[in-house]
């Protein structure tokens, strides 16, 4: 049995219930705006600069889908329609305004559905490029100038360079402490779980984040009192692919006996592996540092996304990789069966968990989870 | 069986049928135009077949890739999506190419044309190109398919990331992405782009635009001037042969066509019942449920807001490579498929209303997560702004085991029947 952690009972409890949770409750109650965020794509740094709280825009709990089912076509992924679900039952109604990136098809038309159905105020899309040039840098920053412009005109703030910079060094804070953290995995006897991190994770993007930081601080602090997850017994597992924010979903992984040590998911290292370069320009800054986060499967070249997944099985020593993909992901879908043959040639095996966005399905997931790791057991 | 020994016999095949189909046509001839679609098509694949066996470079390209730079650097192109369609819809091979798709590890929900490509590649049924170019035109999907093309092929290749909006920005940032392309083709090639010739290309296009915009122009009259299959093999042409003296010649036939019937009153069939505004695109391995719609129904598609409606823009050929960037901003299927759903909605309205249609099909190709997902605010609008009924008719682009031709007609009997109703 594992000790709980007080200060992550803390933390969960500020960033619950979904999606408006306590602390975005407390924010609102201040008079101050609260404005989604839909991919990784979309710098948080510019809209808290405006004085707004960013939170992500994410689907977890629509576990039936039955309203978006009429405005988004069943073609359409989990994802995309479980955001939606939750918008047209109002869940979303709290927010002031709405940021997404033409990431994918299913959200550039997730965004397009909302903004014709839905009253959001503010509602904002952002032309992400889709490979990593100078050229391409310098067009994304010429978006995010367009982004702040459109906030400052429609909240009437000021984001002032100082202002950016200030939450610049407030977000790098929170990249340096998930190091720390994922750091404590790396280990043979890993000190936090993969649910756990994952639980961690999503309160960061629910609540302020001067508030999680210290949260967090204080979490790391506790840790090394912590008794060891495993004595290098259970086997360490990667999870790679489409969005995941179900951390029921690792609990069901870990709770057969393995160990998430680490993950290649825009709700884990995508989201906060590099920092943002405090000496230039912030918009500057912020565009090279988002463009060139870890890659999602939409970017180019595939090789950068297969380059930080191998890092990963090095660096966190993974004996095997969960590749998730929510039915009809197809950028997730078209990397995998490559992505797949690279590492079984490297001797990684790879398990293939076609899932929905929610937590359908979660026996089967289980049954093949646990064929998974005997036939691990057997290989070793 | 090694590359050579199989994509040669069945790009020859292919070139054979298609022979064959032009020898019934001359046989049996119906529109000058749909004959002279038909050549075209042997032209093309003939013109693949023939770089291979030469060995002369060939440029594997996604859809809506820039063609007129690759004519204007006189190295074949090899449109993969549509090769790889036609190949299986000739040969009657979709399951053998299917099954390869699913071995190879990609999942059903893939679109199927690019499942088809992937498997093309896999089985080496494909005339193997030199190097690939590949964009964000006009879905994810062509933009994943390159990483594995390249994979398995082991060539080079280039992408061209196409932004989301139409603004002077975007235009510039993509003219950018085709100097890159440019640069990239002479390493290739060890040739420098002849700019005349991409001139002379950029104005050959240009008059394919402005014949595109005649014949919209012609389409209004009732009754409607074109046969449901004109669209489909003009949309075609252009997706091949953009660029080129050929579709500068078969669009002014076409134009030419449909201006004597215009002139003499007549329409594209005999009998017209219902004007039909077509969204998205029929089924590949069903274009013949066209021909039935209009045969048993009288029903005329009048317009097809996704394939053959081109938006505000012109060409320059002083200005080459600016002009073929912006052009992918206004043109048919990228402006509506990629980019804000505002466009599309709006060009379909405008549309429904100068066309006086009776009523729209949408084709909800599975495989296409962008335009089904527009599905519903597209027959909200045209329910509230124009009051014509829209039906969505599941389908799936190149696989004919999804959706067969007798269910979809059973379902369009149900809808034709509502518009008689209604009238």
């Amino acid at each position: 049995m594992e000790q709980s952690l007080k200060v992550l009972e803390e933390l969960k409890e500020a960033s619950s219930p979904f999606p408006q949770s306590k602390a975005i409750q407390a924010w609102k109650a201040q008079g101050k705006k609260v404005v989604g965020w839909i991919c990784t794509y979309i710098p948080e740094e510019i809209i808290e600069a405006g004085g707004m709280l960013p939170i992500r825009v994410t689907g977890a709990k629509a576990e039936d889908i039955t309203e978006a089912d009429a405005y988004l076509y069943a073609n359409t992924c989990t994802f995309a329609r479980g955001c939606l679900e939750l918008a047209l039952r109002k869940d979303y109604d709290f927010l002031d305004g709405v940021v997404s990136g033409t990431s994918c098809d299913p959200i550039r038309r997730l965004f397009d559905v909302w903004n014709n159905y839905l009253q959001t105020p503010f509602r904002h899309i952002v032309s992400v490029p889709h490979k990593i040039t100078p050229e391409a840098e310098e067009f994304f920053a010429q978006q995010l100038r367009h982004l702040k412009q459109e906030l400052e005109e429609f909240f009437q703030v000021d984001i002032t360079t100082d202002k950016l910079r200030e939450t610049i060094k407030l977000y790098n804070k929170s990249r340096e402490l998930f190091r720390k953290l994922y750091d404590f995995r790396k280990s043979g006897g890993p000190l936090i779980s993969g649910t756990e991190t994952m639980e961690i994770i999503q309160a960061s993007m629910r609540m302020p984040r001067a508030e999680f930081n210290s949260q967090l601080e204080r979490l790391l602090a506790e840790l090394p009192q912590r008794q060891a997850l495993s004595n290098g017994d259970r086997p360490r597992l990667m999870v790679v692919g489409s969005i995941l924010d179900r951390p029921e979903f690792i609990n069901a992984i870990e709770s057969l006996g393995a160990i998430v040590v680490t993950d290649e998911l825009c709700t884990g290292t995508r989201f906060w592996w590099n920092l943002t370069d405090t000496t230039l320009e912030p918009i500057e800054a912020l565009a090279k540092r988002y463009l060139n986060h870890p890659p999602c499967a939409r970017m180019r070249p595939f090789s950068m996304r297969m380059d930080f997944v191998m890092g990963l099985i090095n660096e966190f020593k993974v004996e095997g990789v969960i590749y998730e993909i929510i039915k009809f992901c197809d950028v997730y879908g078209h990397d995998k069966p490559v992505m797949k043959q690279k590492l079984e040639d490297a001797g990684i095996p790879v398990l293939e968990l076609d899932l929905e966005y929610g937590m359908g399905g979660i026996g089967q997931i289980r049954t093949r989870v646990e064929a998974f790791l005997e036939m691990m057991k057997v290989g070793k | 069986m090694t590359v050579a020994t199989l994509a040669k016999p069945r790009i020859q095949q292919m070139v054979k049928i298609l022979e064959n189909i032009l020898a019934h046509r001359h046989k049996n001839p119906t529109y000058a135009s749909e004959e002279l679609y038909y050549e075209l098509m042997v032209k093309y694949y003939r013109r693949i077949m023939e770089a291979v066996e030469q060995e002369r470079t060939i440029v594997g390209h996604t859809v809506m890739s820039p063609l007129e730079v690759f004519y204007g650097m006189g190295i074949v192109p090899m449109h993969l999506e549509s090769t790889s369609m036609m190949m299986a819809i000739l040969l009657g091979n979709y399951a053998e190419f299917f099954d390869a798709a699913r071995s190879f590890g990609l999942t059903p929900e893939t679109c199927s044309a690019h499942r088809l490509l992937a498997a093309t590649v896999i089985q080496n049924s494909l005339p193997r190109p030199d190097f690939i170019v590949w964009t964000n035109q006009v879905c994810d999907n062509t933009s994943k398919s390159g990483d594995a093309i390249l994979d398995l092929y082991e060539i080079p290749g280039i992408f061209l990331d196409r932004p989301y909006r139409y603004t002077t920005r975007e235009v510039e940032y993509f003219t950018k992405e085709l100097k890159r392309l440019v640069q990239f083709l002479e390493e290739q090639t060890g040739q420098k782009m002849d700019y005349d010739r991409l001139s002379e290309a950029v104005a050959r296009s240009q008059r394919v635009t402005e014949l595109y915009r005649e014949i919209a122009e012609l389409r209004r009259n009732i009754p409607a001037p074109a046969r449901n299959r004109c669209f489909l093999n003009s949309m075609v042409v252009e997706w091949l042969y953009a660029g080129t003296q050929e579709a500068v010649e078969y669009f002014e036939l076409v134009r030419d066509e449909i201006k004597e019937r215009v002139d003499k009153g007549v329409g594209g069939i005999p009998e017209e019942r219902f004007r039909i505004l077509t969204l998205f695109l029929p089924p590949s391995y069903e274009w013949k449920l066209m021909d039935w719609m209009e045969q048993e129904y009288g029903a005329v598609s009048v317009m097809e807001p996704y394939c053959s409606w081109w938006a505000k823009g012109d060409m320059d050929p002083a200005k080459p490579l600016e002009s073929i960037a912006e052009k992918s901003f206004y043109r048919s299927l990228v402006r509506q498929m990629h980019g804000p759903s505002e466009g599309i909605i709006e060009d379909a309205v405008q549309a429904a209303i100068d066309y006086k249609a009776d009523g729209s099909i949408y084709f909800a190709h599975i495989g296409c997560r962008q335009a089904c997902a527009l599905i519903r605010s597209m027959k909200d609008a045209l329910k509230d702004d124009v009051g014509i009924p829209m039906i969505a008719l599941d389908c799936d682009i190149i696989d004919p085991s999804l959706s067969p031709g007798e269910e979809m007609r059973g379902k369009l009997e149900g809808f034709f029947e509502m518009l008689e109703d209604t009238k």
